[in-house]
C-alpha cells in the first residue's frame, strides 16, 4: 500500500515555497511547488495506527492511493535507490515490526508538484533537482511505481575458488583489489608455495582490505629515499618521533587505539580524532559527510574501553570552478557539494546529540573534483577504561545495525583516484547513514561499561578489518551466516567485507553476554554473538564450511614496503613584487572581507546543534550580536569543576600549494594560536595531523610528504605540544579531460588544550570600565603576502611567502601563554587569513564597538593591513598592566596600536594619512 | 512518601537526557531516566514521580514528523496515566522535540477536554535546522515561570519550531508562557529573533491547567552563567525553572 501525507495548505509547506521561490529564477512559468511525503509498505497496515505515526492531523491531508491530493499536476518523486540506506523507512519499519506488524519493506519518497501556467518540461525539472535535491547516484527520480522487490534468493552457495596462474594485475583490477603486482605475487606465494592450494575470494579480499593503502597506510610506514637521505619509517622518524621526545606527562596513549588519549582530571581522560571522508564526499557529499561523521564518532566510542563522544568538528576544503563545468560533466558543483556536506554533518552530528563546534572552510580550485571533507569527534571517559585488550576464549559480539551490501570495496576505493566516470562506477562505496541507529548503539554501549574487555568500530573493510585487527594476538573464528542480515541473499563473502554503517564489534567475556544483550533489547539496538576471538588464526566458516583460513602474521605484517624514491617538492619562487600594483584600500577591504575563506561562516554554523549536551562555554560565534568568530571553542564538561577543553585548527591549501614546509609551519601556528587566543595552555596543548596529499605516483608529492613530516617535527618538538593521533589520505586527484589534476599539499593540524575554567576569554573587544588598549603581539609585520587572501583576489602570484623561524615563534607563544596564565589578557583574536585588518574588523563586530588605531611604520598600508605575517595577535588588555605585559612579552614582540572605542567604526591613521571604515557597511559584503 | 522523584522520558533519539538529568538533580531532584520501553511494561512506575520531563533530541529520528511516533506511543499506551498524573496536579515539561510531542500527542494544551492535538509545531520558514539565542518575554503567570525577570536569553536549536494554532487572541496571550521578542522587548514576527516565524511569537505555552509546560529553547542550556553567549554576567535562567517546578512540590503537593 501507498498513503501520501501532504500540508493542508501552502503555509504548511515551507521546503514548496523555497523551492518556487528557487526555481522562479530560471522558470517563471512555475506557479507554485508543493510537496509531499509518500510511505510504501509490502503489507497493509491498520490505517488508524498508521494516521497517528504519519499524520499532523492540524497541518496534515492524508490520502490512500491511488487517491492522489492534486489530480492532473505535474509531480516527480525523488527516492532512494533499492540497496542504499533509507534512514526513514527503516526507522519505521523496525517500529512497525516492533509494533507486531508484519512488514518486510517500508520505502519512503518525497513527492514534488510543480503547478504551471504552461507545459512542463520534464528534462529541465530533472536538471534543476539534480544534485540540489538528489544524487542520480544513491538516488531514484521520476514516479515512484508499487512492486515488491524481491533480492535474489539464496542460490546453492559454492566456495569459490580463485586462481592464479593468470594476469596478477588484469586479476586486481577486475577485483577492485587495489593490489601491485609485487603484492600480488607475494600472495600468490604464500598461497600457491605455503598453502599449496587457490585462495578463496574471500581471503583475496580479505587481504586487499587489511593491504589497502586507506588500512595499513603503507605509504607513511614506508622506507624514503629523500635528497640521497634514506629514512626507515617516515612516520616513525617524524610524527611519532616527535611526540616520544616530548614525552609529556599527561598523553596517556599515543598512535595506538582508534584515536589518542591524554590525561582531563583525576578521573577522566579525553581523547581526540579526525578522519577524512574525501572520495565518498566528492561522489554523494550528503551521505558522505554524514558517514565520515558517523565513522569518526564510532571511533571515539571504540577508543580504549570506549569514550563518550562530546564534541565533533568538521572542515571542508572546497572546489572554486573557474567554468570548467560544463553541463555533461558529472562532477558536482562546489557550492551544492558544501551544501551537502554540511547538511550531511548536520543530520548526522545533530540526530547523535552531539555539537559541532569548531570547523573552517577554504577554497581552491584544484579541489574541484576532489573536495576534502574532515570530521573529528572528541570523547571523554574514566581514566581506568584507557586501555583495552582482547581475551582469549572471549565472545565476538556484533552490536548495531544489520549488514547489506552497502559500501561493498570502499577502503580500497578509498585509495585509488577519482575518475569523472566514478559517479557512474563507484555507488557500491556511496553510503547514507542512519544516525538514529548509532545513536542507540551509543547510548547502549555507554550502560555497557565494564562488561567487555575490547571494542572496535566497524570502518573501512566492514567486518573483515574490525575482527582482523582485534583477533591479532588470539586468533579469530567467525561465523558469518550468524550475522544478521537486512535482506537474504548476501554471499559470505560480502557479509565479511560490507561496510555496513552504525556497527562495531565487542570482546565479550561469555559470563556477561546475557547481561549485553539484555542492554541491547533496552535500547532497541541488535546485540548478536558472532563467533569466538581464539585459535591463533584467522578462520571464517559460512554454513558449517571453512571459508577462510589465514595466518594472522602474513595478514598483518605481510604487506611488502617499498623504498620511495622522492624528488623536493618544487616550491613557488618567492620573489619582491615588481608590478607597481595600485591599490585602492577601500576596494581591498571589500575584496578582502567579502572573499569565500574570509567572510562569515554563520549560515553553516547556525546548521550545527553545537549546544547540546550543556557542555559547551565559547560557541563558534560571539558577543552581543554574535557575529564574531572565536578563535576556538571551549567544552566545559558537566561534571567538571575547572577545567576545560579549548579545540581549534590550522589548514591553508593556498600556501601548499605555494612551498609545502613554510605551510606547514604556517598551519601549527594557526592551530597554536587558535587555542592560545582564546585561554588555552600551550603546555597541556595536544596536536592531530591529517595529511591529504596527491598523487603518490608523482616523485615531488612524495617529496612533499617528506618535507611535510619533517617541518611537523622541528616546529612541535620546539613548541613542545605532541601529536596524538593522525590521519593520512592520499592519492587526492581526478582526472578530467585526461588531465590530472592533484590537489594542493594540504595539512590539518587540529589542536586540543586543556586548561582552566577562568583562563577562557572570548576573542572580540568591549567597552572596560577601566581603561584599556589594543596591543599586536608577536613577530614584527612584514610583506609576506604571497598566498594571502589580498593577493589571491587580485590574482597576484608574486611577493614572499610567511616565513617563521621556528625557534623564534615559539618564544613568542611561550611568552603569550605565560600571559595567559597571569589572567593578564581582556580579549585576544589571532591575526590569520586577510591579515590585519580582518582580525580588527571580526573584533569589532562582537559587541558593535570600534577602535582607532595608529600606526608607524615603513610598510606601506595595505602590506600592514592584510600581510599574512604569523605568530601574531590583536589582544586588549587594561592599561595598569601593560607594564607588566611588556616585561613578559618582550618589547620586540609588543607593540601598541590603538584604543577601543564606541563608535562602531574602524578609524586608522598611518604614518600621517587617515582612513575611517564603518562596520555597519562592511558587514554587508562579509555577511 | 517522597515527593521528589523527577523522570526524564527517553526513546530512541532523545538526546538531550543526560543534561536535562544533571539540571534536575542539581535543583534537588532524585531524578531517573526511564525509556519508553521500560515504562509500557511497567505502567505503574510512573506514579512515583512528581514531575516528568520530555527532553529534547529526535526521538525515532524525527523522520515522520517531529515527535510523532512517541506521541503515537502516549496515545495508544499512557494517555490515562499521563491524566491521572495532572489530576493528582504533578506537573509536566516538554524541551523541543518534547514540546513537540506534548503537542502532537493532545496533551498540551488541551483547551477542549478531550485530549485531541489543537496546534502544531511544524518546520521553520527557513526549512532548516537553527542554534541561536534568543531574547524572551516571560508570561509570569505559571507555575513554571514566576520568579523569572520579564525578559530572559535562552537558546533555540531546532529545525520544526514554528508555532501555529487558531485561538483567539486573548486565549493564546493566556497560554503563551514564552514568546519571542525583538532587542527593545516588543514580540516579534521577524528573523531571526523570531527564529522559525512562529504565529503570534509563541516560544512555549501552558496547558489549562497550567500543570504542563511545552517550550522550544533549551533551559537546561544556560545551567552556568559563563553559558551565556556573550560576556555580560547574568542569572542562569535555566535552573530558575527547574527550582520553581521543586518550590511547587515542596509548597502544594
Amino acid at each position: 500500500m501507498i498513503v501520501e501525507v501532504v500540508p493542508k495548505n501552502d503555509s504548511f509547506d515551507s521546503l514548496g515555497q523555497i523551492i518556487k521561490n528557487e526555481i522562479k529564477k530560471s522558470d517563471h512559468s512555475i506557479m507554485k511547488v508543493r510537496t509531499s511525503n509518500l510511505y510504501f509498505f509490502d503489507k497493509e497496515i491498520d490505517l488508524i495506527f498508521l494516521k497517528d505515526l504519519l499524520v499532523d492531523s492540524v497541518t496534515d491531508d492524508f490520502y490512500i492511493h491511488p487517491q492522489h491530493p492534486f489530480e492532473n499536476t505535474f509531480f516527480i518523486d525523488i527516492y532512494y535507490k533499492d540497496g542504499v540506506m533509507d534512514p526513514a523507512g527503516e526507522t519505521l519499519k523496525n517500529y512497525l515490526i516492533k509494533s507486531s506488524f508484519q512488514v518486510n519493506y517500508v520505502k519512503t519518497i518525497r513527492r514534488f508538484y510543480l503547478f504551471s501556467e504552461g507545459k512542463i518540461n520534464n528534462e529541465k525539472i530533472v536538471k534543476f533537482f539534480k544534485n540540489r535535491y538528489f544524487n542520480p547516484l544513491v538516488e531514484q527520480v521520476g514516479e515512484f511505481k508499487e512492486k515488491i522487490k524481491v533480492f535474489s534468493k539464496d542460490k546453492e552457495f559454492e566456495i569459490k575458488y580463485i586462481d592464479l596462474d593468470c594476469d596478477l594485475e588484469k586479476l586486481s583490477k577486475d577485483m577492485v583489489l587495489s593490489l601491485n603486482l609485487e603484492e600480488m605475487k607475494i600472495i600468490k606465494d604464500y598461497f600457491y608455495k605455503k598453502l599449496k592450494r587457490k585462495p578463496t575470494d574471500v581471503e583475496l579480499e580479505t587481504i586487499a582490505q587489511t593491504w589497502s593503502e586507506h588500512c595499513v597506510h603503507k605509504t607513511f610506514k614506508s622506507p624514503f629515499r629523500y635528497k640521497n637521505k634514506r629514512i626507515k619509517n617516515l612516520f616513525k622518524e617524524t610524527i611519532m618521533r616527535a611526540s616520544y621526545e616530548i614525552n609529556h606527562p599527561d598523553t596517556v596513549s599515543l598512535f595506538s587505539d582508534n584515536a589518542g588519549i591524554v590525561k582531563f582530571d583525576q578521573f577522566n581522560n579525553i581523547c581526540f580524532k579526525v578522519e577524512t571522508h574525501n572520495h565518498p564526499s566528492a561522489l554523494e557529499p550528503y551521505g558522505g559527510a554524514g558517514t565520515g561523521i558517523g565513522g569518526v564518532i564510532r571511533d571515539i566510542i571504540g577508543t580504549g574501553l570506549s569514550a563518550k563522544p562530546i564534541a565533533n568538528t568538521d572542515v571542508f576544503c572546497i572546489g572554486i570552478d573557474e567554468g570548467e563545468l560544463t553541463e555533461n560533466d558529472s562532477i558536482i558543483p562546489p557550492e551544492e557539494i558544501l551544501k551537502g556536506v554540511v547538511a550531511g554533518v548536520r543530520d548526522y552530528g545533530n540526530r547523535m546529540g552531539i555539537p559541532t563546534v569548531n570547523g573552517a572552510v577554504c577554497y581552491h580550485k584544484k579541489f574541484l573534483g576532489n573536495p576534502l571533507v574532515f570530521a573529528g569527534s572528541i570523547g571523554i571517559m574514566k581514566s581506568r577504561n584507557s586501555f583495552k585488550k582482547v581475551n582469549e576464549e572471549d565472545y565476538i559480539v556484533l552490536i548495531g545495525g544489520r549488514t547489506g551490501r552497502d559500501g561493498i570495496h570502499g577502503a580500497t576505493f578509498s585509495s585509488t583516484s577519482l575518475t569523472e566516470d566514478s559517479q557512474e562506477i563507484s555507488s557500491g562505496a556511496v553510503q547514507i547513514g542512519n544516525p538514529i541507529e548509532e545513536k542507540k548503539m551509543l547510548d547502549a554501549i555507554m550502560e555497557m561499561d565494564g562488561l567487555f574487555n575490547s571494542i572496535t568500530d566497524c570502518g573501512a573493510g566492514g567486518l573483515s578489518s574490525a575482527v582482523g585487527e582485534m583477533g591479532e594476538e588470539t586468533g579469530a573464528i567467525v561465523y558469518l551466516d550468524k550475522v544478521p542480515l537486512k535482506y537474504e541473499g548476501l554471499s559470505y563473502s560480502e557479509i565479511w567485507i560490507s561496510e555496513s554503517q552504525e556497527r562495531m564489534v565487542l570482546s565479550v567475556p561469555p559470563k556477561n553476554f546475557e547481561k549485553i544483550k539484555s542492554i541491547g533489547e533496552k535500547y532497541n539496538t541488535e546485540v548478536t554473538h558472532v563467533g569466538y576471538f581464539k585459535g591463533k588464526k584467522l578462520e571464517l566458516y559460512f554454513k558449517d564450511k571453512n571459508v577462510l583460513s589465514l595466518d594472522m602474521n602474513f595478514l598483518h605484517k605481510g604487506v611488502p614496503l617499498y623504498e620511495k624514491k622522492t624528488l623536493p617538492y618544487i616550491n613557488f619562487k618567492e620573489k619582491k613584487r615588481k608590478l607597481k600594483y595600485k591599490f585602492s584600500i577601500d576596494d581591498a577591504v571589500v575584496k578582502v572581507l567579502s572573499s569565500k575563506d574570509v567572510r562569515s561562516k554563520e549560515w553553516i554554523v547556525r546548521q550545527y546543534d553545537h549546544e547540546v549536551q550543556s557542555q559547551t562555554l565559547v560557541k563558534p560565534l560571539g558577543g552581543k550580536s554574535s557575529n564574531s568568530p572565536n578563535d576556538s571553542s571551549v567544552l566545559y564538561p558537566l561534571d567538571s569543576k575547572e577545567k576545560c577543553i579549548v579545540v581549534g585548527c590550522g589548514i591553508n591549501p593556498r600556501y601548499g600549494e605555494l612551498n609545502v614546509k613554510k605551510m606547514t609551519y604556517a598551519v601549527i601556528d594557526e592551530a597554536i594560536r587558535n587555542v592560545l587566543s582564546q585561554g588555552g595552555d600551550l603546555e597541556h596543548t595536544f596536536l592531530l595531523d591529517n595529511f591529504c596529499f596527491g598523487d603518490v605516483k608523482n616523485p615531488h608529492t612524495l617529496g612533499a610528504i617528506v618535507e611535510s613530516t619533517f617541518a611537523c617535527y622541528d616546529y612541535t618538538v620546539k613548541l613542545r605540544t605532541p601529536f596524538i593521533s593522525g590521519k593520512d589520505s592520499l592519492n587526492n586527484y581526478f582526472i578530467m579531460k585526461d588531465k590530472e589534476i592533484e590537489i594542493p599539499p594540504t595539512l590539518l593540524i587540529s589542536a586540543l588544550s586543556i586548561t582552566y575554567v577562568d583562563m577562557i576569554r572570548s576573542s572580540y573587544f568591549k567597552m572596560t570600565e577601566k581603561p584599556s588598549t589594543i596591543l599586536m603581539l608577536g613577530k614584527e609585520t612584514k610583506e609576506e603576502l604571497a598566498g594571502s587572501i589580498l593577493y589571491s583576489e587580485y590574482g597576484i602570484d608574486e611577493g614572499f611567502l610567511p616565513n617563521i623561524d621556528i625557534k623564534e615563534s615559539a618564544k613568542i607563544h611561550k611568552n603569550f601563554n605565560e600571559l595567559n596564565k597571569r589572567r593578564l589578557i581582556i580579549s585576544a583574536h589571532d591575526i590569520s587569513d586577510g591579515g590585519l585588518f580582518v582580525t580588527l574588523f571580526e573584533s569589532c563586530i562582537g559587541n558593535d564597538v570600534g577602535c582607532e588605531i595608529k600606526i608607524e611604520s615603513k610598510l606601506e598600508l595595505f602590506n600592514f593591513l592584510f600581510s599574512e605575517t604569523q605568530s601574531r595577535y590583536v589582544v586588549q588588555v587594561y592599561d595598569e598592566d601593560l607594564d607588566y605585559v611588556e616585561k613578559i612579552m618582550g618589547k620586540k614582540y609588543m607593540k601598541i596600536i590603538g584604543k577601543v572605542v564606541k563608535t562602531p567604526s574602524i578609524k586608522i591613521k598611518h604614518n600621517k594619512k587617515s582612513y575611517t571604515f564603518e562596520t555597519k557597511k562592511l558587514l554587508k559584503y562579509y555577511r | 512518601m517522597y515527593k521528589f522523584y523527577s523522570l526524564v522520558i527517553k526513546a530512541d533519539g532523545t538526546n538531550c537526557e543526560v543534561e536535562t538529568s544533571f539540571i534536575l538533580k542539581n535543583v534537588g531532584f532524585k531524578n531517573e531516566i526511564l525509556t519508553v520501553g521500560e515504562i509500557i511494561k511497567d505502567l505503574k512506575i510512573l506514579e512515583k514521580f512528581s514531575f516528568i520531563v520530555f527532553p529534547g533530541g529526535f526521538s525515532y529520528g524525527d523522520y515522520t514528523g517531529s515527535g510523532r511516533i512517541v506521541s503515537s506511543i502516549i496515545k495508544h499506551h499512557l494517555l490515562q496515566n499521563f491524566q491521572k498524573h495532572i489530576k493528582d496536579g504533578k506537573l509536566i515539561l516538554g524541551i523541543c522535540n518534547g514540546f513537540q510531542i506534548l503537542v502532537k500527542s493532545g496533551l498540551l494544551p488541551n483547551t477542549s477536554g478531550n485530549w485531541q492535538q489543537e496546534v502544531s509545531l511544524i518546520f521553520n520558514d527557513s526549512f532548516h535546522y537553527e542554534d541561536r539565542w534568543v531574547k524572551l518575554l516571560v508570561n509570569k503567570n505559571t507555575i513554571f515561570t514566576k520568579n523569572l525577570p520579564d525578559y530572559i536569553y535562552l537558546p533555540v536549536a531546532h529545525g520544526e519550531g514554528k508555532f501555529i494554532h487558531s485561538f483567539v487572541k486573548e486565549k493564546i496571550e493566556k497560554l503563551g508562557a514564552f514568546f519571542y521578542v525583538d532587542e527593545k522587548g516588543k514580540k516579534s514576527m521577524d528573523y531571526p529573533q523570531n527564529p522559525n516565524g512562529s504565529f503570534d511569537s509563541v516560544a512555549g505555552i501552558v496547558d489549562e491547567t497550567g500543570k504542563i509546560l511545552g517550550m522550544m529553547p533549551h533551559p537546561e542550556r544556560f545551567r552556568d552563567e559563563k553559558e551565556f553567549y556573550h560576556d555580560e554576567k547574568i542569572d542562569p535562567y535555566g535552573i530558575i525553572i527547574f527550582e520553581n517546578v521543586y518550590r511547587y512540590i515542596k509548597e502544594e503537593l
